[in-house]
């Protein structure tokens, strides 16, 4: 019976992640490899080919190539200025994770309208300080930009708790110590407090580049795709050959190669954070 | 004690994710045995736009009244999901629907894909003489009956009176032999925007499309001055929409956005219409529910036919909302006299009332013309609508890949709004819509 329990626990969960993990991954590597009811690996061939397929993998690349970064540094930054001891810290913690409690989808629509570039609250701004109109979401070429700042306003906040949460937990002896011994800041930062975040540094860094990836909705909202695909990302065409081209196939496939994508950049990650656990 | 307490409840709570389901089981079969039975209400399910429920539900309740045995709900969905949902429900055999709304140019696409069930069986010969002939054949595919009309729509160029004459720009005629040019337009258009608007810090543009980058809207531009939207066979499109009369016309949209700066960038086409009701826009082409939503804002506005460009010919959009019965419908019966009330019956004259939409009845069309109250303002819209209807109306292109044509199609539209060099767009779309439509060559 001791043994029997913990599994019986485990149950509903397992239940849960059969049922919304493990069935739908493998429903879409089943469905990409079949071409009217037939085994084939035609969906690939068609893809590889596809030179759409080839932009949209660069976009999902470079937009995560320096979202990730970016975010974690920013998070980085932020859960060590509300780490103090201050009277009333607490509210700047809450006011910077505000923005995360606000729907993804009606934080794209809320910079939607300040980004506008004719009738926009952003535009208005730099025009009273003189700086020329901006383009922003209607131009190829601060597009992608302009979602990275607002997947970064809205996930910054949600990445500094766990961070926080990281550095509260480091033992203040060690400080003290280090503090007798006259470690510098610096020493204390890169040889103390950043080798001590390991385990809540890896959970962020992974998470945030999953989610980064797999980021749709700005682009659902916001650019559909564009302008000229500078946005189009390889979630974004995924879900456009399932639903606006009914091509459940190509989708299938598309969706399969950014599993074995993220699986990669995770693994590679995993590796080079030397991860002990 | 802890041992039994933590056993316990882990049974129960798998228990209950497996009573969950059993008994969701149970209901959905209790549910098909009720509708078998024959005296008892019918309840048919219809996937609709929301913008449209509030027109819709009045003749639900007519016809509810008429037949108190059915009961008709209604699942309404925005313009970009409703499509969508059409695709993963009909696409999964999905049997929750009845009835459908069906965009015309996707007829082709439902058909091929087996969405809808003919309405042959149901609607006679006879009872379809009373839609026209145009409506009738957009909704028809390889001569079968698929989904029905509700009302087809038209475009016109509406102007803010205020506005124009703050700039000393004349009023457009109402007369179908003298409508603007998009090249008289345009220059009119800068007037005015400079007029109210000098140092453009109150956001007013002098020109915009209500459906902005939808081909319904836009592919008057190119078909004006005889370009088509697609080849023949109905897939190809290298040669066709990068056609030189393509080139031209985007290069005129391009213009609107780029160079003369008289249209806004950056917003939606569920946003446009808002702007002209709310005095931010002098000229916009539209639909005639800008007359009934005009008049409701209480804007002081006018209306002209459609322009054209001076080498081409008058050519204005058309086309609009049908109803189909699902493949799936457990009440093709039922759902056929609803269609019937709703497109032809008296359930059409509340609809094209109620939404201000133009109607694609035989004798509503005819009424328009007829009815002397239609000589004013604002009804006199209608009448230049029905010219436009019966003589300058070019559908939208028939093909069974519309959805990824139309998709491919909005979104280099919206780059060459952005500023996007038109041919270079076009060249692109070209290849994009060769890759989606490899499918249907596999």
């Amino acid at each position: 019976m001791r043994k029997l329990t913990p599994y019986l626990l485990l149950i509903p969960s397992v239940f849960l992640i059969v049922v919304f993990k493990i069935y739908p991954i493998l429903l879409t590597l089943i469905g990409s490899f079949l071409v009217k009811g037939s085994l084939s690996l035609a969906n690939y061939s068609v893809l590889l080919k596809d030179p759409v397929f080839w932009s949209s993998f660069l976009v999902t690349v470079k937009f995560s190539i320096i979202v990730t970064p970016v975010q974690i540094l920013l998070a980085l930054i932020l859960a060590f200025l509300v780490n103090t001891k201050l009277k009333g810290i607490e509210i700047f913690r809450t006011i910077y994770y505000l923005p995360v409690v606000v729907s993804i989808m009606v934080a794209s629509m809320l910079w939607g309208i300040m980004l506008n570039p004719s009738s926009g609250v952003i535009n208005s701004f730099l025009k009273a300080i003189g700086i020329p109109q901006q383009p922003f979401l209607t131009s190829s070429k601060q597009a992608l930009m302009c979602i990275i700042a607002i997947a970064s306003w809205k996930g910054i906040g949600y990445w500094m708790m766990f961070i926080l949460a990281g550095l509260q937990n480091i033992n203040t002896d060690i400080y003290e110590a280090s503090y007798i011994d006259g470690a510098s800041w610096w020493d204390t930062t890169t040889k103390i407090t950043i080798p001590l975040l390991n385990r809540a540094l890896i959970f962020v860094i992974v998470a945030n580049t999953i989610i980064n990836i797999l980021l749709f909705v700005p682009m659902f909202v916001l650019t559909n795709g564009g302008p000229k695909m500078s946005t189009n990302g390889l979630m974004f065409e995924a879900y456009k050959s399932a639903f606006l081209y009914v091509d459940m196939g190509r989708s299938y496939a598309i969706v399969a190669i950014l599993l074995v994508f993220i699986s990669i950049v995770i693994g590679a990650q995993m590796k080079f954070l030397k991860n002990d656990y | 004690m802890k041992k039994v307490a933590a056993l316990a409840l882990a049974t129960a709570m798998v228990m209950s994710l497996f009573a969950g389901c059993g008994s969701k089981q149970a209901s959905t079969t209790s549910g098909t045995e009720s509708t078998k039975a024959p005296d008892q209400k019918v309840s048919l399910n219809f996937m609709t736009l929301s913008t449209h429920a509030d027109s819709i539900k009045p003749v639900v309740d007519a016809f509810t009244k008429e037949n108190p045995n059915i009961n008709v709900k209604l699942e309404t969905y925005p313009f970009d999901q409703l499509f969508q949902v059409i695709e993963v429900k009909m696409g999964s055999n999905s049997k929750d629907y009845d009835l459908m709304y069906v965009d015309v140019p996707k007829v082709a696409a439902y058909t091929e894909r087996n969405y809808l069930l003919p309405l042959d069986n149901y609607i006679s010969a006879d009872e379809k003489k009373q839609i026209i002939p145009s409506a009738l054949e957009a909704g028809s595919w390889k001569g079968k009956f698929m989904a029905s009309p509700m009302n087809t729509s038209t475009q016109l160029l509406f102007y803010n009176k205020d506005m124009l004459k703050a700039a000393g720009v004349e009023f457009p005629s109402e007369d179908v032999n003298k409508r603007l040019t998009w090249e008289e337009l345009a220059p009119l258009a800068q007037k005015v925007q400079k007029a109210n608007d000098p140092d453009g810090s109150k956001g007013i543009m002098g020109l915009m499309f209500d459906q902005i980058n939808r081909p319904y809207q836009v592919d008057a531009l190119p078909n004006s001055l005889g370009g088509k939207c697609i080849g023949e066979d109905g897939y190809k499109v290298d040669g066709v929409i990068n056609s030189p009369e393509w080139v031209k016309a985007m290069k005129f949209y391009y213009d609107v956005f780029n160079t003369y700066k008289i249209g806004f960038k950056g917003i939606a086409a569920t946003d446009v219409q808002n702007y002209f009701y709310s005095g931010k826009i002098a000229f916009l082409v539209s639909g005639t529910w800008s007359v009934t939503k005009s008049v409701a804002a209480k804007l002081n506005f006018g209306y002209a036919p459609h322009p054209y460009f001076k080498d081409g010919k008058a050519v204005t959009p058309t086309g609009s909302w049908h109803v189909g019965i699902t493949k799936n419908s457990a009440h093709p019966e039922e759902a056929a006299k609803f269609i019937k009330f709703m497109t032809m019956g008296a359930g059409n004259d509340i609809y094209i009332e109620k939404h201000g939409d133009f109607p694609s009845k035989v004798a509503a069309l005819d009424k328009i013309t007829s009815d002397a109250k239609n000589k004013e303002f604002p009804n006199s819209a209608f009448v230049i609508a029905a010219y436009e209807a019966k003589n300058t109306a070019v559908p939208r292109p028939t093909t069974v890949g519309y959805s990824e044509w139309e998709t491919v199609m909005g979104n280099t539209f919206e780059d060459i709004r952005n500023g996007e060099d038109p041919k270079t767009a076009l060249d692109k779309a070209v290849e994009q819509i060769n890759t989606a439509f490899a499918k249907y060559k596999k």
